[in-house]
């Protein structure tokens, strides 16, 4: 741990290649006018200077679509269920420190005293390579919640692009450690290592007031307490109607978590799988109940389902804030609805704080 | 182990309890599963019909009865459609026990206080067990029980021997009573058997399930009696696809029913949004 190395671009296609050759490798690869996690061959498909992606690497712990049960219906009533197996080793390269910093709020969900073990074989069975950002767009606000524009936990290896000097890449793990060692780069001087280390703080801090300008929740240590007084507050009628509940902002949120459970049949009705989907609380049917009851029937409680367990609950739930300031649920809205602005409407005319 | 996989369990016994409701007595195949299973009055377990799906029922049967448990189930939808598709000998899936279950120890030494509506005596009915088996760590015990109708009723034969229990209460309501049917109890909705029941604030526990609006009106009914939040427990239910704090089906606010609860003080819910109670 601890270990800083130089790389030049061409080394770090060098690194890429290294682990291609290793591992199943996914990365941010251009799409026609986003950016997208893929599974990558070719260290020139991935583009290192992108900003988001649309979806997140959830994914890949928590797939959309997962059979977490095999069953077989036997002659003679007889049931034998099979767990599926998950093996894949992967590398996850490139991820921004936002979408880290989710998935260590994800393991809080998925890794408490009841596991789930499918999401625990999978982080088990992956490594992370983090990119610290150089470059944000509008709708990021991850240093509201010091989820960025750096990582500062969760890495098995971290790179932070430097431009002419090319990158520096710290060891975050024993996982990671021993990847480097197998890899043979060399170390810089202590006195490098010095300036290199001087630099990269410098490219943080200017990032970070770069961020804060654009996009931020001010005093957001009063936010639960400042939302939670203003349940009730105006802006929250106009969100409810300019809404359409599609349930977008929950696909592409990082740390939305929510899952359904469906029985499939197969064609011989002797085979059922039982599969898991990612849900959305935005969606009617989320909190229907026998009989026709709905504890969130209207919209508007959907709307502020989101929000609340993002800014307010999970905190109670979790000990952090809920989200990490990535700025998909604004950048993929259809209207635009943007809950930095909604918590500035109300900071702006609170039902007081006692 | 797996959170995710079921057990498997043969249905023992099948018992009609109303028109729409029925008793399912289960036992586990496994010899080790069946010895080692044990749950606190108020849980629930996940029964799995594979192919169709999973959903929470409340455990019902005495949690000192050794190999086997049961489940009172209402048809209302597709998964208890398919349960009542089954006949005795039949295998469901089974996870559990989950949740928090009723606040028993706290219970010790009080006066009990039941107050159950329809189906919502279903996880209501072990604590009648235990106690009614631990009789001395209770002081009185008072149940009131409302349904629709006197044939809505469930457990009706076992209310002899409740009764028979000492310090022990049964008072019991329905909303309508059919023609040319006898009924010698109370007609209104639960709440009106606050009139007679003789559990003081004092020293007691209240113990509430049925549909929420029916524990809307029994917690406005037992504050204005001078029961006070902390006093008053409530079994809530919400749609559930895990049953163990992952799926977030079952969320209010930041509580999870499914962990947290069922069981909550009044107290706990009262500050939570999108609810009824
Ligand atoms: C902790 C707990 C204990 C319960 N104990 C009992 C019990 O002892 N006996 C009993 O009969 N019922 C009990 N229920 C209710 C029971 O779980 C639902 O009736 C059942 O899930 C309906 O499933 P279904 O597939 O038959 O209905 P579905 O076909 O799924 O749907 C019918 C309706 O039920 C809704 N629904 C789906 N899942 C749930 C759910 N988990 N809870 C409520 N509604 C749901 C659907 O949205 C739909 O509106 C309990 C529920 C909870 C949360
Ligand atoms: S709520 Fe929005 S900004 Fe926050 S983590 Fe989710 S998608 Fe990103
Ligand atoms: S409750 Fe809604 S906002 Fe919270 S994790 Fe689930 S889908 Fe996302
Ligand atoms: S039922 Fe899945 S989280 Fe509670």
């Amino acid at each position: 741990m601890g270990r800083v190395l130089i790389l030049s671009i061409e080394e770090v296609k060098n690194l890429l290649e290294k682990l291609l050759s290793r591992y199943k490798v996914y990365g941010p690869v251009k799409a026609k006018d986003f950016w997208k996690f893929e599974e990558i061959t070719n260290p020139d498909e991935v583009d290192l200077g992108y900003i988001s992606t649309m979806l997140p690497i959830k994914k890949y712990f928590l797939p959309p679509f997962e059979t977490i049960l095999h069953v077989k219906l036997g002659e003679d009533k007889e049931i034998t269920i099979k767990e599926p197996e998950v093996n894949e080793k992967c590398v996850l390269f490139g991820v921004h420190p936002c979408d880290l910093k989710a998935i260590l709020l994800l393991d809080k969900v998925f890794l408490d005293e009841l596991k789930d073990p499918y999401y625990l074989k999978r982080r088990e069975n992956t490594i992370i390579v983090a990119l610290n950002c150089t470059a944000a767009d509008e709708y990021c606000f991850c240093t509201t919640f010091g989820a960025g524009p750096f990582a500062k936990e969760g890495y098995d290896l971290v790179l932070t692009n430097l431009d002419e000097r090319g990158y520096v890449l710290e060891v975050g793990s024993n996982k990671g450690e021993e990847l480097i060692k197998a890899m043979g780069f060399a170390e810089v001087s202590d006195e490098y290592r010095e300036t290199i280390l001087k630099r990269k703080e410098e490219i943080l801090r200017k990032m970070e007031s770069e961020i804060n300008q654009k996009r931020r929740i001010p005093n957001v240590e009063k936010l639960p307490e400042l939302l939670a007084k203003n349940f009730n507050h105006k802006v929250w009628e106009s969100m409810g109607k300019l809404c359409l509940a599609c349930g977008s902002c929950n696909l592409v949120c990082p740390t939305c978590y929510c899952f359904n459970v469906v029985d499939k049949f197969s064609i011989n009705l002797r085979e059922v799988e039982r599969i898991r989907t990612w849900d959305s609380c935005l969606l009617l049917e989320f909190a229907e109940v026998a009989l026709g009851g709905n504890f969130r029937r209207e919209r508007l409680a959907r709307f502020k389902q989101r929000i609340y367990h993002k800014l307010s609950y999970f905190i109670e739930q979790y000990g952090e804030f809920g989200c990490v300031g990535c700025g998909r649920c604004i950048r993929w809205c259809v209207r635009k609805i943007d809950p930095v602005k909604i918590v500035g409407e109300i900071m702006e005319k609170p039902v007081p704080l006692s | 182990m797996n959170i995710y996989r079921p057990s498997l369990a043969v249905i023992e016994k099948i018992n009609q309890e109303t028109r729409d409701t029925r008793t399912f007595t289960l036992r586990f195949l496994d010899d080790d599963i069946r010895e080692k299973y044990k749950f606190n009055p108020g849980q629930f377990n996940m029964i799995s019909i594979f192919g169709v799906g999973e959903a929470p029922f409340s455990i019902t049967s005495d949690p000192d009865a050794k190999g086997i448990f049961e489940h009172t189930i209402r048809m209302v939808g597709s998964v208890t459609n398919a349960i009542f598709k089954l006949r005795e000998g039949d295998i469901v899936g089974v996870r559990g026990p989950f949740g928090k279950g009723w606040p028993l120890d706290e219970a010790k030494g009080k006066d009990l206080l039941i107050v159950a509506g329809g189906i919502g005596i279903a996880p209501l009915r072990p604590v009648i067990y235990y106690t009614i088996k631990h009789r001395d760590e209770f002081n009185k015990v008072e149940v009131l029980y409302g349904a629709r109708t006197p044939g809505d009723l469930l457990y009706v034969d076992e209310y002899d021997q409740w009764k028979q229990a000492k310090n022990f209460r049964l008072l019991l309501t329905v909303d309508a009573v059919p023609k040319g049917v006898k009924w010698d109890h109370r007609v209104g909705v639960v709440t009106k058997l606050f009139e007679d029941m003789e559990t003081k604030p004092d020293n007691s526990i209240v113990l509430v399930c049925g549909p929420e609006i029916m524990m809307k009106f029994a917690v406005k009914g037992l504050l204005e009696r001078g029961f006070s939040k902390r006093q008053i427990y409530l079994s809530m239910e919400r749609r559930m696809k895990c049953g163990v704090g992952k799926c977030g089906h079952c969320q209010i606010g930041s509580k999870y029913v499914c962990k947290d609860g069922p069981v909550f003080s009044y107290d706990e819910v009262e500050p939570l949004p999108d609810k009824i109670v």
